[in-house]
Formats: structure tokens, C-alpha cells, sequence
């Protein structure tokens, strides 16, 4: 187990340098210094001295990869990539291009991120294993038809017309929660209904029909012929044993959900002026803001690779057959 | 039937309502009740200030906060229009003293090149006071509370708030001449980021800025080169140790700027947020270690003597509180006609500011803005800004959307033409359509750039994309109305594209610009040598649909003569890039005015500010000797007869060279909700939230009215959740009652589909 972790913890390390690595240069093959200090510097009476002077306060005016002006080591220090990366590896996501604390920022926007993602987590997985055990009683049957044709319609509605048509409907035409903002609890539940709702909602097709899918399979088992033929009742044989027997795959497919939602739902926060995470990632691309883009991608990764992990161990505690060496 | 159906939907609907979020009277309701009801402005902001200090600050979107908190020396009379330029923490506009190169003194109408130097003497108001704020935080003893903390302890604190003032005896102090003369010396010092343009601009005007800054530059670079690339922390700078020669404090409250030449333009440069008091002890304050790395700058906790101060801040709300220590100051009692129907000078001769709170929300997106505007929650939608009022102007003219309820809900829509202008340039670098090498190749060209200003149809596109019914109008030259040196009616008309008919300029025929193509070497649009066709390229500084319809727009009135145009849509950077270097052909781009004076539009034509040489606003890289010298000569002259007579001069030199397709003046509109009151809008003056004034009661009452929840919906919601159940258990039942063999042809019929 202990070597396993080792192993793992390395394989992290390396694909989180990769992904740093990655960023850095899909980042600046589209943006220059230049134009970065030019998009914060506003379109109006930008000279060439303020870009210059702009870029030497943030360490901009560096190489970005090699400096041949440097000495020895120099070459790779004395670099914007160097420079940038060396703190991020200690989690210090460094400053913004306006000079606010990238680590300040994070620790401020998890909890309204977190505050939306976890009901959601909660709710779209037990609603989608719900409505998909549902439909494996009514297999076959035109309920079960119609079933898979709303499914089929959910997903094919892109997110941002639930969003659009969440707040027209619950905050303009009935006017039960407010179309937008945020503030901390108490007051936080009737800001956060309407975002939930609407990324429940978002969720419930692809998740429910995955299940589905999931259930169908396991139906099909000679195990659940036994539990039928021991007498069971449908639900007890659905519950007890097939939902058991699924647990592989939903867990898979909720450890990708985790960090698609800890990472902040980029459009719903930005529409609902949620504070959190996604707008944070939303404002950084708007702003060629590069530490905070690396940032977010660095903490998404670091994320995806910890889901994986507990993904991992979920997966021993879910199946005994399954041992991790 | 019916009544079981209805029983069962009040059911249904009780439980819903049970449902909604409970602890308020309204569901939709962002604020508290107590908000509503009170003394408080509710707006929107689409960006997060990134500059709030004023000597870096220059973007729109700061100006709400910027100009809440400082005060400059002078600002703009609220009501008056043309602006008229009155004092704000200075007494009065000074008249400048002009003086020789010899220091002798000049009579007010002396010639402009017998002029040395400007001496402009402010006399400030007295009990001009800060904020309260830690900077100013001194114990019983005299001994400043916070200018000697370790970083350990400013460690976890990210506001100045985490700074108590509980302790404090004092917590402010009066604003003297010489924190004008720190905030002066502040925006040629290297420890702070000022605009460069602008401070190059004030460089030439102020006398010993550029010494100073040159001076600083060099210690600032030595005391870098003294640190690790590691730990650049500087210790703070005391700027009062260092002379400038033409910024003095003649006494606590006499503040001198002695300016080089004439130039009577500085005086709208006064009325910026350069020019405030900056208090040494918050310079000292934010300089110790630590501050900056916990966001603790001038940009981020600005402190002035405005009417409000910054009390918190986050990441979708911002709040200004009424600062206590602000002096008196009056609301106006003179304005325009028709400002006392308006209700305008209902308040004069109160004290503002008249808002206790100003409560900024982030939205990001236009849709929800709107939205909230129209429930009420917005008392403006954004208040840096007027372009947010047109889509609620159209749907009101237009009968389409919500026009009803912005007539029933008395929202109040004031259109306004502002100093800005949208126009085409031409490079006149470039081959095809610029200045041209020989004098025949330069008539050629003249005559390609004048056709194709004929073709391009502002008024058109004034009522495509702005509006039918504002004040948006087609531009005949450079100068906006409104401005002193615009000219209207017959002789103000553009004698290249239009001519004036039955009393209005009607747009020159197609006919007439072909026959320019046709002058200018491709007759229907080809190359008369070559027969090739011409191809226009045409940069936009935008993509995305809401550019691609103006680009199809633009590419069609090309077409009008046979011209073909190829789109280069950049995104601004690249845009910005492409002018800087001189790549672009013909361009589209806009100006909003510093301040409202007409030299600010004319100077964007003058080669000393060509953006391929200088680097300058010239993007045409238009360069006219003849201009350039009716420039200089304006730029010093106060308005009269002989300025006007030199922009006349100039409007119709760029008339006729046409390094700009002259394209609109667009009209904005302010919108705000009946119970906002003094909301005059101006894309000028800036300073505009201390005399706005709410009724709170109002609000709340009407806020109650538009809101109430409809639950119904959800009844028949779960109702139907109902019914859906009803057919689902029976089918479970049957399914479970069936005896095997029914079951197994049910599952077999199903699985050969």
C-alpha cells in the first residue's frame, strides 16, 4: 500500500510539472508580455515606455525560457518560466497582475465554490442514481421510453440555456429566489437554490443515463436472476444488490464530476455573479492574467490527480477483489 | 373531480411555498429589507477596479470609486452645460499669473510666445479632513499606532479594517497645501506607477517634474541594484525630502503650480484624480514590509477627502460609506433650463452627500443587470457607464420586451450626446490609401479616401447600430458638439461628403463618389492599369457577432462603388499591435474625452502625436504641416474669436485630406428609477455620487409591489410530479404481480425492440 502511495505521489509530481509546463506555453504562444501589459494598461495612451516599465515591475521583461545573458545556471533562473514556477511548487500561486495575492484570493473563493459544489455533488448523483433505478424498474416499458427521451433532450440543452431560462422563469416571472449575487450564510441558501437547481438539472441527463446504462448491464447478471428466483422483490433486488454491484463505475464518473465542480462552474458563476472559483478563472483569462490561469489550472490538476487517488481507494473499499499494490 | 383537483393543487402549492427560501417577505430580495428601506444607492460593476490610486488610476470603470474618494482641485459644475469648470477642494479656478523668462510679470492677454511660465495660485478650502484611516492613527501621546509594524504583523491582514481605530485619539487630520505638492512630486516617482503618457504629458507642462522624475529614476535604480532578485522590497520613500521646482506650498493652505508657457487646456488636467492630496503618513503606511503581498496599496484601500471612503471590498461587492469627516458642501442652485422641471434643483443649497452607503454588486453579464434593474434592485445599472441605457431605450421606443414595465415603473431616460466619437481611419503610411510619395500619387490617394467616406453612410449606421430616436449624430469633422470650436448648420458641414439641402446636410450621391474612384485611378472599383480589382483591408479591433454585423455593415458600403474589403478581425491586443506598427490599412476606432475641450479631439491628427514615430494617438499617422502649426498656435489661446477662427481652419484642412471617415457622435442614456433623484447623466463629470439622493421608503414599497412571488407554478409543478408517480405505480404493481411467464413475454417483447 505504502509503495503504492510512493508511486502515485511521483507519478503526481511529474504530471503536475508537465501540466505547469504545458501551461506555460500554450499560455505565451497566444500572449506576449506586451500584449498583456497592453490589455492592463487600458487602450487608451499606452506608449511603449509604460509596456516596458509594466513589464519589468512584474518580472515580465525576462527571457521566458533560456537567457543567454545569464551565466551557469543563470540561463534557466533567470528566466519568466523559472521565476513563475519555482513558488507554485511550494504553493505560492504568487500575485496578480493588479497585485492581489493569488493564495489570498484562492482561500477566499473555495468556500462559495464549495458551498454550490457540494450540494450539487450530493444531490445530481442521488438524484441521477434515483431516476435511473427508476427507470430499471419500468425497463422496456414506454415509461421507461419517455424516460430516455427527456434524458436524451437534457443533455442536448446546453447549460446555458437552463441558466438563462432558471432565472427568467424562478427569478423574473415568479420571482421566488434572486437572479443573481451572493452573500455569506445565513443569508447564502436562497442565492445559492437557483444555481443548484440549474446545474442539477444540467447534470441529470448525462449522469442518469450513464446509470442507466450501468444497471442495464448488471440486470443482465446471473446474480440477479438468483436474488429474482430467491423470491426478492424488484427494489430489493435493484438496491441490495445491483446498486452494490454498480458502484465501480458511479464512483468513477462522481470522481470526475468532483473536480469539474471544486474547479468552479465557469459559466453559472459568472452569470450568477458567484464569487467563487470559476469567476476567478473566468477573470484571469479575461485578463491575460497568467498567475491566476496557471494557478487554476495547477489547482484543478492537483485536484484531478487527488481525486483519482481517493477514486483508487474507493475503489478497494466499493469491491474487495480490487487490491492496490 | 374538479374539487379533488383543486384541493389537491392548493396542496401542491402550500408545499411549494413551504419550500421557498423563508426569513424574508420578498424571495428574489439580494439585500436586506433594511437596505432597501434605507439610505443606501444600489448599483452594478462589471470589472473590478485594478487602480485606485490616483496616481496611476486612468480607466472608466475605476472612476465611480476613484472620484467618490479624492477630491481634486477642481471639477465641473454639475448642472451646467457646456462643463464649466468651478473649484472642488480649491476655493475658486485661479486665473494664472503670466510671467517673462525674466520672472517679470505679464498682463492677462499677453501673446503666447511671450509667456515663460503659468503661475496658478490655489487657495484651499478650509476643514478639508481624511477619512478616518490607520495611516493617521496617532495614540494620546502624538505616536502614529500603525507606521512601525513588523510584517509579522500585518501577517493575515488583508484589509484596513484588521487595523482598529478603537484605540486611537486621533484618526485624520486636515488636508494642507503640502500633501498637493506629495501627490504632485508622487507621479514622477518610480515607486509608483503613473501612466507613462500622462505623466510625460504633465513632464511638459509642470516645471521640474521631468528633473525630478529623471532624478528619482536614477536612486530608484541604484537602490535596486543594491537588493537580490530575490527581495526587491524598497523601504518608503520620503518624497518631502526632495524640491520640485514648480509645485509649493505658499502656506498650509495656498498651493502654487507653476506650468511652463501657456497653456490654458491644464486647467481640466486639475479637475483629475492627479491632482488630490495625498497624506504622507498613508505613503509611509503602505510602503512598510508586508503591506503590498496582503493587497495593501493605495490601489487597493484608497484614502482621501472625498465624500466617501471605502469600507469593504470583495470579489462581487463593494461598499463606500459616507465619510464622517467630509466638510460642507452645497448642492447647486443654478443649472440649465429646464433642470428645475426635472426636478434637478429640488436640492439646493443642501449638504451632501446626500447617500449614507453605496452598495457596488458585480455582474458580469448584461442580462441579469437589466433584470435587477427592472425589480428594482438597481437604482442605475452601472453607474461608470451611459451605453447600458440603450437597450431599455429601444425596447421602450420600439414597444418590444419590457417597454411596459419601464413605462409602468416610471424609469426615468435621459439621453445625452457626450464629448466621444466612433470613426474609420486611414493609414497614411500605407501605399494605396495614405499620404502617397509624389504630389500626383497624393491627389490620387485624397481623392480614394474621400470616396470612400461618401460611401460609408454614418447616418445609416447611427440608426442601425446605435439609435433611431437619441441624439446620435453623423460627424462632419473631429469636434463633438457640444464643444467649443463645434460648428453647426450650413457652415459646419462636411463639403467633401455632404451638402446642405432644404435645411439639413443630406450625403453626397454614389454618383459622385465613383466619379473620385474613378479620379484616383479605379474606375468601377478596378485598377485602371491592371484591371485588378481593389481590396480594401479593413481591421477590426473586436471579434465576435456583435463585430461581425458592423463588419458586414462596412464591407457593404465599400461595395456601393464596386471597393472589395478584407475583414482582419483582431482581438484588441493584436488590433492595438497591428496600428502601433503601422499595419493596418483602414481602421476602425473611437475617442472619449479627457475633458471637454476641443483640443483634445484635434490633437489625435497632429503628426507630433504619430503613432508609428512617437508612438503617440495619431493612429492615422496623419501628418500636416499646416495643421500642426494652427495647433500650437490654438492650443495656447483661451476660447475666443481667433481660437475658433484656428479650428475652423483645421476642420477644414482634415475635411479635405481625410485622414478619418469623420463617422458618429453616439448618443448615450442614463437610466434610473423614480425614487433616485439629481440623476443628471454626463459622460464628463465624474464625481457624480454625492449628489445623488434615494428615497428609500419608496423603494421599498415599490420593490414589494413588482416582486411578489408567484407560486403557483410550482403547485402545478409538483402536481404533475404527481400525476407522473400515479401511472408508475400501477404499472410497478401490475409488473409485480404478474405471474412468470407474463413477465418473462413482457421482458422479451421489450428486448427484441
Amino acid at each position: 500500500m505504502i509503495a503504492y502511495l510512493l508511486r502515485r505521489t511521483i507519478y503526481s509530481l511529474l504530471v503536475l510539472a508537465g501540466i505547469n509546463l504545458v501551461t506555460f506555453f500554450l499560455f505565451f504562444s497566444v500572449n506576449t508580455p506586451d500584449d498583456m501589459a497592453r490589455l492592463q494598461l487600458g487602450g487608451k495612451r499606452v506608449a511603449a515606455e509604460a509596456i516596458e516599465r509594466w513589464k519589468a515591475e512584474r518580472g515580465f521583461d525576462k527571457p521566458l525560457y533560456l537567457n543567454p545573458k545569464a551565466e551557469g545556471l543563470g540561463k534557466l533562473t533567470d528566466t519568466v518560466f523559472f521565476e513563475s514556477s519555482a513558488g507554485i511548487l511550494r504553493f505560492d500561486f504568487g500575485k496578480t497582475v493588479e497585485g492581489r495575492d493569488i493564495g489570498w484570493e484562492l482561500g477566499k473563493r473555495v468556500f462559495p465554490t464549495l458551498a454550490m459544489a457540494t450540494p450539487v455533488l450530493i444531490i445530481a448523483i442521488g438524484l441521477s442514481i434515483v431516476f435511473a433505478l427508476g427507470l430499471m424498474l419500468f425497463r422496456y416499458s414506454a415509461l421507461d421510453t419517455i424516460g430516455v427521451v427527456v434524458l436524451v433532450a437534457l443533455m442536448s440543452i446546453s447549460s446555458l440555456f437552463f441558466i438563462i431560462t432558471g432565472q427568467f422563469v424562478f427569478g423574473r416571472l415568479m420571482a421566488v429566489t434572486p437572479l443573481s449575487g451572493f452573500t455569506p450564510p445565513p443569508d447564502m441558501f436562497k442565492f445559492l437554490v437557483l444555481p443548484i437547481v440549474v446545474y442539477v438539472l444540467s447534470q441529470l441527463g448525462p449522469d442518469t443515463r450513464l446509470y442507466r446504462t450501468i444497471f442495464l448491464e448488471e440486470m443482465s447478471k446471473d446474480y440477479v436472476r438468483t436474488a429474482r428466483a430467491k423470491g426478492l422483490s424488484e427494489i430489493t433486488v435493484l438496491l441490495r444488490h445491483v446498486l452494490r454491484n454498480s458502484l465501480i463505475p458511479i464512483i468513477t464518473s462522481a470522481g470526475l464530476l468532483l473536480p469539474v465542480l471544486l474547479v468552479g462552474a465557469i459559466v453559472l458563476e459568472s452569470f450568477f455573479g458567484i464569487p467563487g472559483l470559476g469567476s476567478f478563472t473566468i477573470d484571469g483569462i479575461n485578463n491575460q492574467d497568467f498567475g491566476i490561469v496557471r494557478a487554476m489550472v495547477f489547482f484543478g490538476s492537483f485536484i484531478y490527480v487527488l481525486t483519482y487517488l481517493l477514486t483508487d481507494f474507493a475503489y478497494a473499499w466499493a469491491d474487495p477483489r480490487v487490491r492496490l499494490q | 373531480m374538479t374539487s379533488s383537483i383543486s384541493r389537491l393543487l392548493f396542496v401542491s402549492a402550500t408545499l411549494a411555498a413551504a419550500l421557498l427560501p423563508s426569513g424574508c417577505k420578498i424571495a428574489n430580495q439580494p439585500y436586506s429589507s433594511e437596505d432597501i428601506a434605507g439610505n443606501v444607492f444600489f448599483t452594478s460593476f462589471q470589472e473590478r477596479p485594478k487602480y485606485l490610486d490616483p496616481a496611476s488610476s486612468y480607466a472608466l470603470n475605476e472612476t465611480p470609486w476613484v472620484f467618490a474618494v479624492y477630491e481634486p482641485l477642481l471639477g465641473y459644475h454639475y448642472l451646467k452645460r457646456p462643463y464649466t469648470v468651478e473649484g472642488r477642494t480649491a476655493i475658486d479656478v485661479p486665473v494664472p499669473q503670466y510671467v517673462d523668462k525674466d520672472g517679470k510679470p505679464l498682463p492677462d492677454d499677453a501673446p503666447a510666445e511671450q509667456i515663460a511660465n503659468s503661475i496658478y495660485t490655489f487657495r484651499l478650502k478650509p476643514g478639508t479632513r481624511y477619512q478616518p484611516h490607520p495611516a493617521l492613527a496617532k495614540d494620546a501621546s502624538g505616536k502614529f499606532l500603525y507606521h512601525d509594524l513588523q510584517p509579522a504583523q500585518i501577517k493575515g491582514k488583508y484589509s484596513i479594517l484588521d487595523f482598529p481605530l478603537d484605540k486611537a485619539a486621533l484618526t485624520t487630520r486636515e488636508a494642507t497645501a503640502e500633501d498637493y505638492v506629495y501627490q504632485i512630486k508622487r507621479l514622477s516617482s518610480p515607486y509608483v506607477s503613473t501612466p507613462v503618457p500622462l505623466y510625460n504629458l504633465l513632464n511638459q507642462y509642470v516645471v521640474g517634474l521631468k528633473d525630478l522624475g529623471e532624478r528619482l529614476k536614477v536612486e530608484h535604480k541604484a537602490a535596486l541594484q543594491t537588493k537580490s532578485a530575490r527581495d526587491q522590497y524598497l523601504p518608503w520613500r520620503d518624497l518631502r525630502e526632495v524640491p520640485l521646482e514648480g509645485v509649493r506650498a505658499v502656506d498650509e493652505r495656498t498651493l502654487e503650480i507653476k506650468v511652463i508657457g501657456k497653456y490654458p487646456q491644464f486647467k481640466f488636467w486639475l479637475a483629475m484624480p492627479m491632482f488630490v492630496p495625498i497624506p504622507w503618513e498613508a505613503d509611509r503606511f503602505y510602503a512598510q514590509r508586508g503591506m503590498s503581498g496582503n493587497s495593501l496599496t493605495f490601489n487597493a484601500w484608497p484614502i482621501g477627502t472625498g465624500p466617501f471612503m471605502l469600507t469593504e471590498q470583495g470579489a462581487n461587492r463593494y461598499v463606500l460609506d459616507r465619510n464622517p469627516n467630509y466638510r460642507e458642501e452645497l448642492y447647486p442652485t443654478e443649472g440649465m433650463p429646464g433642470d428645475r422641471e426635472r426636478g434637478w434643483l429640488a436640492d439646493g443649497g443642501k449638504r451632501m452627500p446626500f447617500l449614507d452607503r453605496v452598495v457596488f454588486h458585480l455582474e458580469k453579464e448584461r442580462e441579469p443587470e437589466e433584470s435587477k434593474f427592472m425589480q428594482g434592485y438597481y437604482d442605475n445599472p452601472d453607474i461608470s457607464r451611459l451605453d447600458v441605457g440603450f437597450p431599455l431605450l429601444k425596447e421602450q421606443m420600439d414597444k418590444t420586451g419590457r417597454w411596459q414595465a419601464i413605462r409602468d415603473h416610471g424609469i426615468d431616460m435621459v439621453a445625452t450626446l457626450e464629448p466621444s466619437n466612433w470613426y474609420i481611419g486611414f493609414n497614411m503610411l500605407d501605399p494605396v490609401v495614405g499620404n502617397g510619395d509624389t504630389p500626383e500619387q497624393q491627389q490620387k490617394n485624397r481623392k480614394l479616401r474621400q470616396a470612400l467616406s461618401i460611401v460609408t453612410d454614418w447616418e445609416e449606421y447611427g440608426a442601425v447600430f446605435f439609435d433611431n430616436y437619441g441624439p446620435s449624430q453623423a460627424a462632419m469633422g473631429p469636434i463633438p458638439p457640444g464643444l467649443f470650436g463645434y460648428t453647426t448648420g450650413e457652415e459646419g458641414v462636411n463639403p467633401v461628403t455632404h451638402v446642405w439641402k432644404d435645411g439639413k446636410a443630406v450625403r453626397r450621391p454614389i454618383a459622385e463618389a465613383r466619379r473620385l474612384l474613378a479620379e484616383a485611378g479605379y474606375p468601377d472599383g478596378r485598377e485602371a492599369r491592371t484591371g485588378k480589382p481593389l481590396v480594401i483591408f479593413y481591421d477590426s479591433n473586436g471579434v465576435g457577432p456583435a463585430y461581425q454585423a458592423r463588419l458586414d455593415w462596412q464591407a457593404k458600403q465599400f461595395a456601393k462603388i464596386g471597393v472589395q474589403t478584407e475583414i482582419r478581425a483582431n482581438d484588441f491586443n493584436r488590433f492595438q499591435d497591428r496600428i502601433r506598427k503601422g499595419n493596418a490599412q483602414v481602421y476602425f476606432w473611437g475617442w472619449n474625452a479627457d475633458y471637454p475641450d476641443a483640443e483634445n479631439f484635434l490633437f489625435l491628427l497632429t503628426s507630433s502625436q504619430g503613432k508609428v514615430k512617437f508612438d503617440g494617438e495619431n493612429a492615422s499617422n496623419y501628418s500636416n504641416p499646416a495643421f500642426d502649426e494652427s495647433y500650437e498656435r490654438m492650443k495656447s489661446l483661451s476660447d475666443g474669436a481667433e481660437r475658433k477662427g484656428l479650428m475652423d481652419q483645421m476642420v477644414k484642412i482634415v475635411q479635405q485630406d481625410a485622414p478619418w471617415s469623420f463617422g458618429i457622435f453616439p448618443g448615450s442614456t442614463g437610466v434610473y428609477q423614480q425614487w433616485l433623484h439629481n440623476a443628471k447623466p454626463s459622460g464628463v463629470l465624474l464625481d457624480r455620487l454625492r449628489y445623488l439622493r434615494v428615497d428609500g421608503q419608496l423603494r421599498a414599497q415599490m420593490v414589494a409591489e413588482w416582486n411578489q412571488p408567484k407560486v403557483w407554478p410550482l403547485g402545478v409543478g409538483v402536481l404533475v410530479l404527481a400525476l407522473l408517480l400515479w401511472p408508475a405505480r400501477r404499472h410497478y404493481l401490475r409488473r409485480e404481480n404478474a405471474n412468470a411467464r407474463a413477465s418473462r413475454i413482457a421482458i422479451a417483447s421489450g428486448e427484441a425492440k
